[in-house]
């Protein structure tokens, strides 16, 4: 049964469909949840009947809720299928407690009980009290970001792709379907005018 | 928290198969440059899809190993007894032993012995009738 026929049986409730459904897509699924909970470090605190709950529920919310009727076309089913996966778990784990790892205690959060207003926050020394270098730093980011931002958005997602992701220039043309060749051409112009920029400004900044 | 502006997942899912094409296309690749949880979500979809295809060639290569495995261990005897002299005789048996199985388990050799069994008993097959009958029309 092709992808389409099988998409379009579950639809309308065909219970057979539905277990090819979930023959065919149970392992994603799973890859999918396990791949969420390696990220969110909690993996080896989870145990096994729980990781089972989280795929029997995906599934169940498919097809309660009648989901798949939201899904574009048959060529977008499984990135669809890894998206609901990987957002379900991390609502799941969310809430739980060993999603929290021990030790760790909010900036925020009041040191002392009796003691409203001392927090941990309060006793960082703010950023007004450092240095020149702070200064600098600060208006150096900026200016990196304001000029990734005045790039044209195709030049801007590819760069940040590559830079804050790290992907390869293969994966950003399958990410982006657009050729390798246009990726790096995309690339290498961003970056060279980035270059070119911060160039400027540091040259400024030794002048003075 | 989720942002207010971001896109669905099926528009997200789509734009990763391909399937969004004009401004649809363009307002996406606008929103992913300014907002990092749908670039991530993204970026961890594709590696999930990406790392499947490689499980399915892993998994062909793997079926592949599994079928041949008295082919591939008959090989693997053979080149043995010549590293190994000592042992010559042995590996040289192991490589006639697991190419004997080989050779059995194989489907066409499965498939001669079931035809040869049935041209003992004098069964005629399904093409010998029809043949036979093609036989007696011409002549």
């Amino acid at each position: 049964m092709s992808t389409e026929e099988l998409l379009k049986k579950c639809i309308e409730r065909d219970y057979e469909a539905w277990n090819d459904f979930i023959e065919r897509y149970k392992s994603l699924v799973t890859r999918s949840v396990r791949y969420k909970l390696k990220k969110i470090s909690v993996k080896m605190k989870m145990p096994r009947d729980e990781f089972r709950d989280i795929v029997q529920e995906i599934f169940l919310t498919i097809w309660e809720k009648n989901e798949l009727a939201r899904v574009r076309d048959a060529a977008s089913l499984e990135g669809w299928l890894v998206m609901v996966s990987l957002n379900r778990t991390s609502n799941y784990c969310r809430g739980r407690i060993y999603a929290k790892p021990k030790n760790m205690v909010s900036l925020e959060a009041d040191l002392f009980a009796g003691k409203p207003g001392i927090s941990l926050k309060s006793m960082i020394p703010s950023a007004c009290f450092n240095t020149v270098d702070m200064v600098e730093s600060r208006e150096l980011s900026e200016l990196l970001k304001s000029e990734i931002d005045s790039l044209n958005h195709k030049q801007q997602l590819a760069l940040k792709l590559n830079v804050y992701e790290h992907r390869k220039q293969k994966d950003i043309s399958k990410i982006m379907n657009i050729p390798e060749n246009t990726v790096a051409t995309l690339v290498s112009r961003a970056k060279n005018r980035v270059r070119e920029k911060m160039e400027e400004y540091f040259e400024r900044n030794e002048g003075k | 928290m989720k942002n207010r502006i971001c896109p669905s997942i099926e528009v997200l899912s789509g734009y990763l198969a391909g399937s969004l094409a004009g401004d649809e296309k363009i307002a996406m690749e606008r929103h992913l440059t300014g907002c990092p949880r749908c670039r991530q979500l993204l970026v961890e979809t594709y590696e999930i899809m990406s790392s499947r295809g490689i499980h399915k060639r892993c998994k062909k290569w793997l079926d592949l190993a599994v079928k041949n495995r008295w082919f591939m261990g008959a090989q693997a005897a053979l080149i043995l007894s010549f590293f190994f002299p000592a042992y010559f005789v042995q590996f040289l048996t192991a490589c006639f032993l697991m190419g004997c199985k080989w050779i059995i388990d194989a489907k066409t050799t499965k498939m001669l012995i079931m035809i040869h069994e049935a041209w003992k008993r004098g069964e005629k097959t399904e093409l010998d009738k029809e043949l036979s009958g093609f036989k007696h029309f011409m002549f």
